[in-house]
């Protein structure tokens, strides 16, 4: 299982790649009109354009196909949104403050080993 | 100001702030490394790459939390709006010390083996469905995915490109990203760590967090509780020329009311680059300016001067005898609204 999520991400990143290659150096200019004429930019692209090169691909085809004719509500960031965020993030912290607190072992400190007795008739079966 | 992107807009606030940062991470690191080392010799049980590997994500998580204190301070205090403006490079560098942390995770405890190192560590331990023993690397790993994506997406091309709203919802994901570094930290190092100083910060800056937010939250309830469609902003003798007064127009709006000559125009407080605050900026030339990068607009309308195209929306105004009020219902970006017109004795003060 775990080789296959990793084989999975090397796959997807390899595709990001390929994808990065051709957002950066054909589609960029054709959906940022401040892009274009300017490149060292977009080197520090990369990273972005490969982690969520499937958003990229698809927001790459909205913005050449659909052209969205209405402006977004940019004066609206979503904070009410945030609040909701910052209310989990209330609650979680000390959540998992109290667990990790709760979990701790505390092994009592320069206690003397104790024999322990194995359990009755496995003696003789546990030896080699 | 700028029609193209640029690798990196550095003023010289920001140089100034992103210096101090790398300063103090640099001494963090060093100065951890060098007292764990003093401890780390060869009859104690930890390695010097543990003490690196303990620099690198303490300091990350101590970033991190931060990060999340300069918004609720900045809130609850404006004297604290400053750090709020250079956050961005903070937190790319907080991602950058994050990655060198699982960097050095991986180089110690999964090298040398014939096995891929990522799949030695998503098998080392797979108990997900208990809590003592869970396998809390898989938290770091979250809050570090989190955190490439934040540091990946944070030039201001992603901004124009995703739309504000969409940017801003995926860098919400921060809180998400510090909800799971605590959890990481506390079911991880904490339950093995003696060394009382370490469970006093960590406790403290995550509760700190917490509380901070919890304020911020508090006060901004407060602030909304009385709402109406008009609000009074400010008597007409308080308003400076050039400059602005910012005001709540909603739970979670607020509009820069400027005052040029005799004149009163309201716009977004928002800018339309990087949300940056235009009622702390000033007009110039006729045009409000953000304090951050200078984009400009025009206060009538809320458009950026020629050649540019970036919009922001604009209130309407009235006067109630000497108070002026807002309309906290805002109009679409870049329309026209004429300015409020100050009878000369109010605006004389």
């Amino acid at each position: 299982m775990a080789a296959l999520i990793v084989g999975a991400l090397t796959v997807y990143a390899a595709a990001g790649v390929f994808n990065a290659c051709a957002f950066l150096t054909v589609g960029i200019g054709r959906v940022s009109p401040a892009a274009r004429g300017s490149y060292v930019f977009r080197a520090l692209l990369i990273p972005g354009c490969i982690l969520l090169w499937p958003y990229v691909l698809i927001r790459w085809l909205v913005l050449e196909t659909l052209r969205e004719g209405s402006p977004l509500p940019s004066h609206q960031p979503p904070l009410r949104v945030q609040q909701g965020f910052a209310l989990l993030l209330i609650l979680a912290v000390p959540a998992a403050l109290a667990t990790a607190v709760l979990i701790r072992q505390q092994p009592p400190m320069n206690a003397e080993p104790v024999q322990v007795a194995p359990p009755a008739g496995a003696g003789a079966s546990a030896a080699p | 100001m700028s029609v193209k992107f640029v690798p990196v807009q550095w003023t010289a606030n920001k140089w100034i702030y992103d210096a101090a940062l790398l300063v103090a991470v640099i001494a963090y690191i060093f100065v951890f490394v060098r007292v764990g080392n003093v401890a780390a010799d060869v009859t104690r049980p930890v390695d010097g790459a543990v003490v690196r590997m303990r620099a690198f994500g303490s300091c990350a998580f101590f970033m991190l939390s931060f990060i999340l204190a300069i918004g609720p301070l900045a809130r609850l205090d404006k004297r604290f709006l400053p750090l709020l403006y250079n956050r961005r490079h903070f937190g790319v560098m907080t991602a950058v010390v994050a990655t060198t942390h699982a960097m050095h995770v991986m180089g110690w405890y999964y090298a040398f083996s014939p096995t891929n190192p990522l799949v030695a560590l998503l098998v080392s331990n797979t108990a997900y469905g208990q809590l003592l023993g869970f396998p809390f690397e898989a938290l770091g790993i979250a809050a570090l995915a989190i955190l490439a994506v934040l540091a990946a997406t944070s030039h201001d091309f992603w901004l124009s490109f995703m739309t504000p709203p969409v940017w801003k919802g995926l860098h919400l994901g921060i809180y998400v990203a510090y909800a799971c570094v605590v959890a990481h930290v506390g079911l991880g190092y904490f339950q093995d760590a003696e060394n009382p100083a370490f469970a006093v910060l960590y406790a403290g800056s995550a509760m700190t967090i917490a509380g901070l937010h919890l304020a911020a939250h508090l006060l901004k309830r407060e602030r909304a509780a009385s709402s109406d469609r008009w609000v009074a902003v400010a008597p007409a003798r308080a308003f400076s020329d050039g400059r602005a007064v910012i005001v709540r127009v909603g739970a979670a709006e607020r509009a820069a009311v400027f005052r040029i000559g005799n004149t009163l125009s309201a716009v977004s407080n928002a800018c339309a680059h990087q949300n940056g605050p235009l009622g702390e900026g000033r007009v110039v030339d006729g045009c409000i300016t953000c304090p951050w990068h200078g984009f400009q607009y025009r206060p009538q309308d809320g458009c950026a001067p020629e050649p540019f195209t970036e919009k922001i929306a604009t209130y309407n105004l009235k006067l109630d005898g000497e108070t002026v009020l807002i309309d906290t219902v805002a109009n679409p970006p870049g329309t026209a609204v004429p300015p409020l017109s100050l009878p000369a004795e109010r605006a004389a003060a």
